[in-house]
């Protein structure tokens, strides 16, 4: 089970998001995903992403001054 | 002895373009060169970059028509990473592409066609402008027109973010949603819209139509193609600008094929010409037989008649009765005469006004779910509009992580570059008689450009003494004998 570490700060809607999509098709089941962004709307999106690709959102930590972290399990 | 007439800078255009005419030593055209002396270069310098930039990078492509090249882009990403947008983003993206189809072929009658007609082909060129045209239709006619380009054009500031180069597309549907407020201003706007394009056709119907002469040029054999025709139709085969399949039919008016966008490839072809920057597209089942016309020719054109030549009708009864009305005047489709571009353009902008207007009273659009999220890896993705200018095609290919690997661009222009091509060979050889250029002569052959609205404004925003560019010297037969190059 490996963690792989993308950050996407700097990059604004859709880019985060994309850069996920892209990411996944390395991941195998069971591996983790640490994204960090400084988006506004990059939780929103991860979280229907998550929804919607049936994969789990571990959690989402607000690291301030706009950034935030979060852990996706494939 | 021969002589070369050269006209450059052609006028009232988007963009560059030149036009030689080789006189023999009768004074009569021998042959015509319509060239566009500028280099895009798009395609190469985009390869490596992000996907997602790229509606934000091809509008840079026009000042003019950059919301076509934003909203192509935006559904070529909808395809590369494999997601649909939400009901509701599709119906905003038509919303602000119908805005802006209004107000562009707005600009086109009244600013860079329509001096032709309303001030006269043959009149002095310090008046065959718009401010002829005011001073022919009045300054309030005239305040109409700016006004309705300022209400289109602030419908695309609110949903685009930016007039010039909106920034809203996102693959899998837009960035802001509309309100209720929004909805009701846009759809007071549409109504205006409306109006103001039925006042355009009732003008030309006035101006042109009851005028036997201009009647007759329209009707006439010196713009006159017979050629097959493409454009983007719906479900029922009617005209629609933002999606559908691709239908050609041939120059009997017969469907001579209908494929999805995706299948581009599979029926258009492009070449080069050691005279141009500018690519030559023809169909590929047809094959490419040269500058001529015909069923035997491959050569098609696109734009406002060619959408009204392929399609089986407009989408909405204001239109199709201007477009029943036309073909009737006119004689039956398909229609082959080139000024008739400039009617079917005040259809179309009628028929923009009027789709507009739908969109504007459906309370769908104020939903505020606006966006999918794209889940796949991305691949490949082609997108497909019609600009105000034709066939509008972007399609690009890139790696798992979205960095674009290779770009094409068919950009509207370029599938009518051969007819273009003809048409001033033909108008040319059918007015310069015996040496007789005048001012009204020459622009008589710039009209025959002009019907098609071409569009080569990529690269204008060069500075032409700067650009490096190379000079191929050639014999009679057309080989190159010396090249000059220009750092």
């Amino acid at each position: 089970m490996a963690t792989v570490t993308l950050d996407s700060s700097g990059l604004r809607c859709p880019q985060p998001i994309l850069k996920i999509a892209a990411k996944s098709a390395e991941l195998k089941p069971g591996d983790l995903l640490e994204v960090s962004a400084d988006c506004p709307t990059f939780e929103k999106d991860v979280r229907q992403w998550c929804e919607r690709t049936k994969k789990t959102l571990l959690w989402v930590r607000d690291e301030g001054g706009g950034k935030k972290r979060c852990q996706i399990q494939f | 002895m021969s002589k070369r007439i050269t006209i450059d800078p052609i006028t009232r255009l988007e963009g560059h373009g030149k036009i030689e005419i080789f006189l023999d030593d009768d004074g009569n055209v021998s042959k015509t060169y319509f060239q566009i002396p500028e280099l895009r270069g798009f395609e190469a310098f985009c390869v490596g970059r992000p996907a997602e930039e790229m509606p934000r990078i091809t509008p840079k492509i026009c000042g003019v028509c950059p919301t076509t090249h934003h909203i192509c882009s935006t559904k070529a990403l909808d395809d590369l990473f494999k997601v649909e947008p939400t009901p509701a983003a599709k119906k905003i993206r038509e919303l602000m592409y119908s805005a802006f189809m209004l107000e562009d072929h707005t600009l086109h009658f009244f600013f860079l066609g329509g001096p032709d007609f309303v001030v006269g082909p043959s009149a002095a060129p310090a008046e065959r402008n718009i401010l002829g045209v005011i001073a022919k239709v009045g300054i309030d006619n005239a305040k109409r027109v700016i006004k309705l380009r300022k209400e289109c054009r602030d419908v695309i500031t609110h949903i685009g973010g930016r007039v010039i180069h909106p920034v809203c597309g996102l693959p899998g549907g837009v960035s802001k949603p509309l309100t209720e407020d929004d909805r009701l201003w846009i759809a007071e706007v549409a109504k205006n819209g409306v109006e103001f394009a039925r006042f355009a056709l009732k003008l030309f119907n006035d101006v042109v139509l009851d005028n036997k002469d201009y009647l007759d040029l329209i009707a006439g054999d010196v713009y006159k193609h017979h050629t097959y025709y493409m454009g983007l139709v719906d479900k029922n085969n009617k005209v629609n600008f933002y999606d559908g399949d691709v239908r050609v039919v041939t120059p009997e008016g017969r469907e001579f094929v209908k494929f999805k966008p995706k299948e581009y490839l599979n029926h258009i072809e492009e070449r080069v010409e050691p005279w141009s920057y500018m690519k030559f597209t023809y169909l590929k089942e047809v094959g490419w037989k040269g500058f001529i016309d015909g069923p035997d020719s491959g050569i098609y054109r696109v734009a406002p008649l060619a959408r009204l030549n392929v399609s089986d009708g407009m989408a909405t009864p204001l239109a199709q009765a201007e477009y029943e009305r036309m073909f009737a005047t006119l004689g039956g489709k398909p229609l082959h005469n080139t000024l008739a571009f400039h009617w079917a353009r005040l259809i179309e902008a009628l028929y923009a006004a009027e789709r507009m207007q739908e969109l504007a009273m459906d309370k769908e659009i104020t939903d505020p779910n606006i966006r999918n999220i794209p889940t796949a890896t991305p691949e490949e993705g082609i997108g497909v509009v019609e600009a105000p200018r034709g066939t509008l095609i972007h399609h690009y290919k890139s790696d798992k992580n979205g960095i674009l690997t290779e770009v094409n661009l068919i950009v509207a222009t370029v599938n009518n570059a051969a007819a273009i091509g003809m048409s001033i060979d033909k108008a040319a050889k059918k007015l310069i008689k015996n040496g007789d250029v005048s001012d009204g002569v020459l622009n008589m052959v710039e009209m025959a450009f002009r019907a098609y609205d071409p569009c080569f404004a990529c690269a204008t925003h060069l500075i032409a003494d700067k650009n490096s560019f190379t000079v191929n010297v050639c014999n009679e037969k057309g080989d190159i004998i010396k090249t000059l190059d220009r750092e």
